[in-house]
């Protein structure tokens, strides 16, 4: 039954029992959600598919369940993940799929053909003209190209990559520029080459690159913009209906390449030294999608995140072997947080508590999962390999949503060879909490992905696996650091790069417009003090403040001071990037507005 | 020897009595305790009527009582409780509270606690069994 005929029953039989229909206009009626209703075959299949709408306001009387959230999670990952539509044929400047828009004579079924990508592309044309929407979207770099303002009509514009370090030519241009090589600049990630077992050198192995994207709507909200350099805006909010991606690629073997487990599509990623960067083509493996889509009532967005199955296990059982190496030697607690740090996750069916590593050196010993062995670091101040593991944070809503899908795909018929059922839905955050502060106690519904973190973008303990509170990067620090406060070297290399870990703080903070925003135990007042985690916490700390002072949660990491004013831009990251660039690198992605 | 674990606030109303039972399936030493609000471990009875004060302690793979592993006390405010091993790393603790509210009415209510060590390749939430239950009235 869904939301609203269950609330029309509700309605019915209480009027019927107290005899007086007229009672009706001081009942408030259930909200309709037809997004979270239980996926069928249709919504698999459908021609064209659809974005799903926004939930309705989140009530305590209500409440949406997460399992409603999940399946909305899931209806955006089918049209996202959609085909494009293919505009008609034209001028060779002007893109080959009408960007932003849905096929409407195709369906998520046709984008999950393992050769969709190929089978749409010619020799002579190097766009395929088969685009997941997704990808159709706008890159980072196009957003805020280097030192220059977004143009364009973006429906019809060629993918056109002008980055602080390099610039793509147009003959090596693709839908996907995998210009991310780093976990925000604190992790590098490889799958092993050789069974589960990292190489020697990590670069021999298969890298994961990331890309940034975002859709029309802040495309051209930020277009429309009219900036001063010096000035900051009378305000700054991202339409409803903003939408941005990050997504996570893989290097593939033949096999893998072969399987038809991956949705597979050409990319350009980067090589070279930093100030000689050489772009290159290569076809990668989808692996991680954040989806983040801000809408009426959910102001500091809804973010969820799909994996592939593939990730941590081969389809045999056996380990991947994925592993990182993390870009900081040490790590630091602020002084409140307890001597023995944890986290608190709800599960649904009950609340578990987790010992974080211990602050100092990242060493077995202070609770990493390193890998034995004798390999070469990445950099002077990086730590590993160590093996990713998923800590118990998945919760049962989203196991049982995955289910329903899967056997939603079985009983269409039409997902036997789909790249589609190969990926799953990681979990959602609906709307800001705080932790769950005892194991012993009743849990928050809304902290159930309290701790959302996919498994190939956040990897590391406690920096963005299991986040929460203030998200700063690494910092360059004198040896025997304990606190990451000491004043950076004078000159020369680090001794040892720090990450510090608030885990407190102030971070989804005066989340703006959101008069309508519903927090079981917050009231609106109390906003202020949530200290929210995972993908939504950490997006919290990107702020803006605005020409009258107020600082405001913006929950995007693209924007910038210098990116508004159009003397900003994105530096591209080699796939073997060393120390000090992922350092910087790592200060850049926190770098905003207010800061 | 891994750490305490980080102490957990008890949800359990002020002056309200308490009955415990917990159980081993460890090869590693498992460990309870309950602290009171300035972090000292509280006095409890086994139901021979003798007192004892935590932490209580049991060790075996087979599955047996913790010695003094059951009894009772009462519930005060700034109660807490934390779990040990003596392996490496510190337990992982998984909790479930109920409550028993009947026609609106809170009889009692109760929390299952099981750990981890993590002393095997995978977690298996077995070491330590706890089961912590309270009453609104006595007798």
């Amino acid at each position: 039954m869904n939301t609203q005929v269950k609330g029309l029953t509700k309605l019915i039989s209480q009027a019927a029992l107290s005899g007086a229909l007229i009672m009706c206009s001081s009942i408030v009626l259930a909200q309709s959600f037809p997004g979270g209703a239980a996926i069928t075959p249709t919504d698999l299949t459908a021609t064209p598919a659809q974005l799903p709408a926004p939930p309705p306001k989140y009530q305590l009387d209500d409440p949406i369940s997460h399992e409603e959230f999940a399946r909305f999670a899931w209806r955006q990952f089918i049209y996202l993940n959609s085909p494009t539509k293919k505009s008609n044929s034209g001028p060779t400047d002007v893109s080959p799929v009408v960007r932003g828009t849905v096929d409407p004579d195709a369906s998520f079924v046709t984008s999950g053909n393992p050769r969709f990508y190929h089978s749409g592309k010619s020799s002579t044309d190097n766009f395929s003209s088969n685009i997941l929407l997704w990808e159709s979207y706008a890159h980072r770099s196009e957003l805020f190209p280097k030192e220059a303002k977004a143009s364009g009509n973006f429906p019809t514009l060629l993918p056109q990559y002008d980055l602080l370090n390099v610039s793509v030519s147009s003959n090596q241009a693709r839908f996907n520029n995998l210009d991310e090589s780093s976990q925000i600049g604190q992790n590098k990630i490889f799958f092993p080459k050789n069974g589960s077992t990292p190489s020697t050198n990590p670069y021999d192995d298969y890298e994961v690159l990331f890309e940034a994207k975002v859709n029309q709507t802040e495309y051209d909200y930020i277009k429309g913009l009219n900036v001063t350099v010096g000035q900051p805006l009378e305000s700054f909010d991202l339409p409803n209906e903003t939408i941005e991606i990050k997504a996570a690629w893989r290097v593939l073997s033949d096999e893998l390449a072969q399987s038809g487990r991956y949705h597979t599509a050409e990319a350009v990623y980067y090589k070279g030294e930093e100030s000689a960067l050489e772009p290159h083509v290569a076809t990668f493996g989808l692996i991680g999608l954040h989806i983040i889509r801000k809408m009426e009532n959910y102001e500091a967005f809804v973010f969820s995140t799909f994996e592939h199955v593939d990730n941590l296990k081969k389809p045999n059982g056996a380990d991947t072997g994925l592993y990182f190496y993390t870009t900081y030697n040490q790590l630091s607690y602020q002084s409140t947080v307890s001597s023995t740090p944890h986290a608190i996750v709800n599960t649904g069916t009950n609340l578990v508590q987790l010992p974080l590593p211990k602050a100092g050196e990242i060493t077995p010993a202070n609770g990493y999962d390193f890998i034995n062995g004798n390999y070469t670091q990445p950099t002077d101040t990086s730590a590993g390999p160590i093996k990713v593991v998923q800590p118990p944070t998945i919760t049962n809503a989203v196991i049982s949503v995955n289910q329903e899908v899967k056997n939603a795909m079985a009983q269409s018929g039409q997902f036997g060879n789909s790249v589609w059922q190969y990926y799953q839905l990681k979990g959602v955050q609906p709307l800001p909490a705080n932790e769950d502060s005892s194991v012993a106690g009743k849990a928050n519904p809304l902290t159930k992905d309290f701790f959302l973190a996919n498994n190939v973008i956040e990897s590391s303990q406690p920096g963005i696996q299991l986040f929460k509170g203030g998200a700063p990067g690494p910092l360059p620090q004198p040896p025997n650091t304990v606190n990451c406060d000491k004043p950076v070297p004078a000159s020369g290399q680090p001794s040892v790069n720090c990450l510090p870990n608030p885990r407190a703080g102030d971070t989804a903070a005066n989340i703006q417009n959101v008069p309508n925003l519903v927090v079981p135990g917050v009231s609106h007042g109390e906003q202020n003090n949530i200290v929210m985690g995972g993908c939504m916490g950490c997006h919290g700390q990107s702020k803006y403040t605005n020409a009258g002072g107020t600082k405001s949660s913006i929950f995007s990491f693209l924007i910038s001071k210098d990116n508004l004013e159009s003397r900003g831009g994105f530096k591209a990251e080699a796939f073997d990037q060393n120390g000090i660039s992922l350092s910087t690198a790592a200060q850049k992605y926190m770098a905003t507005q207010s800061k | 020897m891994s750490n305490w674990s980080a102490p957990q606030a008890l949800s359990i109303p002020a002056g309200k009595l308490v009955i415990f039972s917990a159980t081993h399936q460890a090869q590693f030493q498992q460990q309870i305790q309950i602290i009171d609000a300035n972090g000292q471990p509280i006095t409890f009875q086994t139901f021979d009527g003798q007192s004892h004060t935590f932490p209580i302690t049991g060790q075996g793979t087979g599955v047996n009582l913790f010695t003094n592993g059951n009894g009772k006390f009462i519930m005060q405010s700034g109660y807490q409780i934390q779990f040990k091993n003596d392996h490496s790393k510190t337990s992982l603790v998984a909790a479930s509270t109920v409550e028993f509210d009947l026609n609106g009415i809170v009889y009692g209510g109760g929390t299952l606690f099981v750990t981890d060590d993590q002393g095997g390749p995978e977690p298996d939430y077995n070491d330590t069994s706890l089961s912590l239950q309270w009453f609104n009235s006595q007798g």
